[in-house]
């Protein structure tokens, strides 16, 4: 695949290093000479000097043959302006990093059209996503996002005392549109009926929207008990903090930042509505003592330095926090800090540009059906669109059929996404997301086809 | 300081108000007739006669000068503005009534432009009706503002109109949709003048004679409270009259920008309206209190308790000083709620006076987040107003406006006290209150049914003194005794 990278930074030199070991054909954009002469001595890429939003350097990047474009420079608006040029000057995918100020925008203004893009996105907000994941849902193994972030895919155990155990799947009052769409059992993973009776050491994959799948939440909660509000302390004010703060704004969660800088905390006291802002230095202990930071569920560490993050998540895990959570923005240390993290307590450690390639990634990926995740099992979640003319447009759910061993649990249309219900018709243009076992894969395959 | 700019702006300043005695004298002459009590003696005409020269001499004096008004001269304008238009407005009260003192000349003009509605008249009947049309339009000229109006009336001021504006309304400029500050003040004016005349429309269709629906609309929508009976709205005592001004006057305490906001249909600023919810808010809960203390002390009506309280609570905190029931009788804890009002005053942006919902809401804000602090100094507590987060300046100044106030009511009491020993501490400090917040009547020697002309005329000067403080807030009159703003360089 032919591959055009704008900007060389974090972010872009580790897209390009990725995709470089998956032999792309790619040509990395970068205005800094010094900058551009290193990504040329380290990786196998071509490189062009130059100002990614002028024509002519796109072309001399060969843009008119480019299968996809990344503007992944820190400026958004170059990454926008040449994105929305590379389109009519031949790139088939365009896709643009902004800023998470501008991807808030969105609600308000339709950027992607307007400028006619693929796709949009803030690694801030990625990295943000990947945090807020293991804070919403504490006891879930894994938790996805698809059809663009409206639709969640959540693992999860099923533990003695939650409410779930033992029953069977059509007695649980599961929400409507809310799907579950795998049970593993040991060894053996299957897609169950309704009269599946779930026990003790299954784990559920569960489909659905977020706000859904928060009220079937207290169904699979490990203690079984009643939903009280979540205590997260975010240690750092910065792009990410505040990307994570206003995800939580929205749910029951009660936060407190950290931000050392006085000038920030009065910025992010006007962004910031719900969020109990602490001007005080996170990494002093008395500080943290003052606030009780020891009573908090949560503990997330998301300044700029690693080892910062680090140390002051072994502190408030010593004030008796239940969980911490840390942002490494160094791709080594984060392999190193999520292997040692059961020993240190920690949870989980999110690595920004490693966050952001794996969504970016999707885009290189193939085709007529991307594979979005491999779950235990072999078990992949698929996403495929419905072409003009194909056999399934314009039936409904029920009356095609599906092959055993695969069950679809998201369709867009437009700009709403939901999990679909037997009686919903399929049109051609609907993005459909699929979960299929091993042994149906030739089988749906075919179906597409 | 540009003195020639300075005595040019006031003239023409004065040849407004010339304009106004102009447009009073016609009509007032058609309203007296000889032989009834208080015959047209051409008092006002003869005021226009002495404004007229008084303008054209300042006007000639600053001839050769440009428009250009800087911050400098704006204040002083705006301070000397108010002291000249008051005393060419204590002209025709002279010229009526040459038995009456100066002193108090000067109180009942500064009492009608400052909208506060206190009289040092006692009797009324004996003065001619153009005169009281006089003392009704004095307020309704001051209620938006006579610099609004004259920046809104003078195309080429320049910057310096904002700077005119600023001191004398409360209305934020930001608030507004224009962005020329001259389009504003018409808009207000505007506005002002159609609710003035559906007030007018309103009484005269529910029986009320031109000439007293004019004048007692004049007062209500300026929130200033002259009326051309002794006995103010006693005299009618008609539930129509009563609940039709009330509204007006409401509507006077409420912040005019805001109503131009809503009249252009944009509901949301006014969802997001927080002083207007307190305004109301209060105004409820004071109306129920005094209504139910008045049901349970004095045993009055239901129905009868609760207008008269409604009536009452509106005037009082509007800062109108409309009177429809004694509340001198009344009970001390409904006392105490109107005193509470006195303070707290209407909306910024309003015609009203006192402290302003806006300033009062600030200041529990701050003082809470202040509370918090002291046991927690490292959490940021923005202090929100409307959804936006409020300055440390802007802060500062609601606070500061504060502690202003309450040091000039307790100096206004102890001079008060010094002046005239034999008021009631009751009465003295009222009679501050009443005229520093521009409301009117007070309680004890100065309630409801009495008047000011028992004081001496040092006192009468103080008290016009505090009316003119408290309708420019302070700054602009107190400037003026500064010697630096004098000086050339």
């Amino acid at each position: 695949m032919n591959i055009l990278i704008l900007g060389a930074g974090e972010i872009g030199f580790y897209m390009a290093e990725e995709l470089a070991e998956r032999n792309h054909n790619i040509c990395v954009i970068e205005a800094d000479e010094a900058v551009a002469a290193a990504v040329s001595d380290k990786l196998d890429v071509r490189v062009v000097i130059g100002n990614g939003a002028a024509v002519s350097v796109l072309e001399e990047a060969g843009v008119s043959e480019c299968d996809v474009f990344y503007g992944l420079s820190s400026s958004d608006n170059t990454n926008v302006v040449a994105a929305s040029i590379a389109r009519p000057l031949g790139a088939k995918k365009t896709i643009a990093r902004v800023h998470a100020d501008v991807q808030q925008d969105q609600w308000l203004f339709d950027f992607r059209t307007h400028f006619g893009l693929d796709y949009l996105f803030s690694s801030e907000r990625i990295a943000a996503v990947e945090l807020a994941k293991h804070i919403r849902n504490p006891d879930c193994l894994v938790v996805e996002e698809i059809a663009r972030g409206r639709i969640e895919l959540q693992q999860t155990k099923i533990f003695p005392r939650s409410q779930a155990c033992g029953k069977a799947l059509r007695e649980l009052g599961l929400p409507a549109r809310v799907r579950v769409g795998s049970v593993q059992r040991g060894r053996e993973v299957f897609i169950p009926d309704g009269n599946e009776v779930l026990v003790e050491g299954d784990v559920v994959t569960l489909f659905g929207a977020t706000n859904l799948l928060a009220e079937a939440a207290p169904l699979f909660r490990q203690e079984g008990g009643s939903a009280e509000e979540t205590r997260v302390v975010i240690f750092g004010g910065g792009q990410y903090g505040l990307a994570l703060a206003q995800m939580l704004e929205g749910g029951r969660f009660r936060t407190r930042i950290f931000e050392a800088d006085a000038k920030r905390c009065a910025q992010l006291s006007k962004l910031l509505q719900r969020t109990t802002l602490i001007h005080a230095d996170g990494t002093s202990l008395a500080q943290l003592r003052e606030e009780q930071v020891g009573e908090a569920d949560f503990f997330v560490a998301a300044t700029q330095f690693d080892e910062d993050n680090v140390m002051t998540c072994l502190q408030a895990r010593d004030l008796g926090v239940r969980h911490c959570v840390t942002l490494i923005h160094r791709a080594d240390y984060a392999d190193a800090v999520t292997r040692a993290g059961e020993r240190l307590g920690i949870l989980g450690a999110v690595s920004p540009r490693v966050a952001t390639s794996r969504e970016l990634m999707r885009f290189t990926a193939g085709d007529r059906a991307d594979t979005l995740v491999t779950l235990n099992g072999g078990l992949d979640v698929i996403e495929f669109t419905i072409g003009e003319g194909s056999p399934l447009a314009g039936r409904t759910v029920l009356e095609i059929q599906w092959p055993k061993g695969s069950l679809l649990v998201s369709m867009t249309r437009g700009s709403s996404a939901s999990v679909p219900a037997a009686g919903d018709t399929l049109k051609a243009g609907d993005v459909l997301v699929a979960m299929i076992a091993p042994s149906a894969r030739k089988a749906f395959h075919q179906l597409l086809r | 300081m540009n003195y020639r700019l300075l005595c040019k702006v006031l003239g023409l300043l004065v040849l407004l108000m010339a304009v106004s005695l102009l447009i009073c004298e016609v009509y007032g002459f058609f309203l007296d007739h000889p032989g009834q009590s208080g015959a047209h003696d051409f008092a006002l005409a003869r005021a226009f006669a002495v404004a007229l020269a008084l303008g054209g001499v300042l006007v000639w004096l600053g001839r050769s000068t440009g428009r250009e008004i800087l911050r400098k001269e704006a204040i002083a304008i705006v301070g000397l503005g108010w002291l000249l238009c008051t005393a060419v407005g204590a002209l025709p009260y002279i010229f009526c009534m040459p038995s009456l003192n100066p002193a108090a000349a000067f109180f009942e003009s500064a009492s009608g432009f400052t909208t506060t509605g206190s009289t040092a008249i006692a009797d009324l009947n004996v003065y001619p009706r153009s005169i009281l049309l006089w003392r009704a339009t004095t307020q309704w000229l001051g209620g938006m503002g006579i610099l609004v109006l004259f920046v809104a009336l003078l195309s080429s001021l320049g910057v310096g109109s904002k700077a005119l504006f600023r001191h004398e309304s409360t209305a934020q400029i930001g608030y507004g949709f224009h962005s020329r500050i001259r389009q504003t003040a018409l808009g207000l004016w505007q506005l002002y003048t159609a609710l003035t005349v559906v007030c007018v429309a309103g009484l005269a269709a529910m029986g009320m004679s031109f000439y007293d629906a004019l004048l007692h609309s004049f007062a209500a929508i300026s929130t200033g409270g002259f009326s051309p009976r002794n006995e103010s709205l006693m005299f009618y005592s008609n539930a129509g009259f009563d609940a039709w001004l009330c509204i007006f006057m409401f509507l006077g305490g409420a912040n005019f920008l805001l109503m131009v906001r809503v009249l252009r249909r944009d509901m949301a600023g006014l969802r997001r309206e927080e002083e207007f919810r307190t305004y109301f808010g209060i105004l409820l809960a004071a109306t129920l209190v005094v209504g139910a203390d008045l049901i349970i002390s004095q045993g009055a009506p239901v129905f009868q308790s609760l207008q008269w309280s409604a009536f009452q609570v509106i005037s009082i905190m509007t800062t109108t000083g409309f009177v429809s029931a004694d509340f001198d009788l009344w009970p001390h804890l409904s006392q105490a709620v109107l005193v509470l009002l006195m303070f707290i005053g209407g909306c910024t942006g309003s015609t009203s006076g006192g402290i302003k919902v806006g300033r009062t809401l600030t200041f529990f804000k701050t003082a809470g987040q202040q509370l918090i602090n002291a046991f927690r100094p490292s959490q940021v507590i923005p202090v929100r107003i409307n959804g936006n987060i409020l300055e440390e300046t802007q802060k500062t100044s609601a606070l500061f406006f504060m502690a202003l106030t309450g040091a000039v009511v307790a100096a206004g009491t102890l001079l008060i006290s010094l002046l005239e020993p034999q008021v009631s501490l009751v009465g003295s400090f009222t009679s501050v209150t009443a005229t520093l917040f521009n409301i009117g009547p007070g309680l004890a020697e100065v309630g409801a049914t009495k008047t000011f002309a028992f004081f001496s005329p040092p006192s009468h000067l103080i008290l016009a003194f505090l009316m003119l403080l408290g309708r420019l807030e302070f700054f602009a009159l107190l400037v003026l005794f500064l010697p630096s703003l004098w000086r050339r360089y």
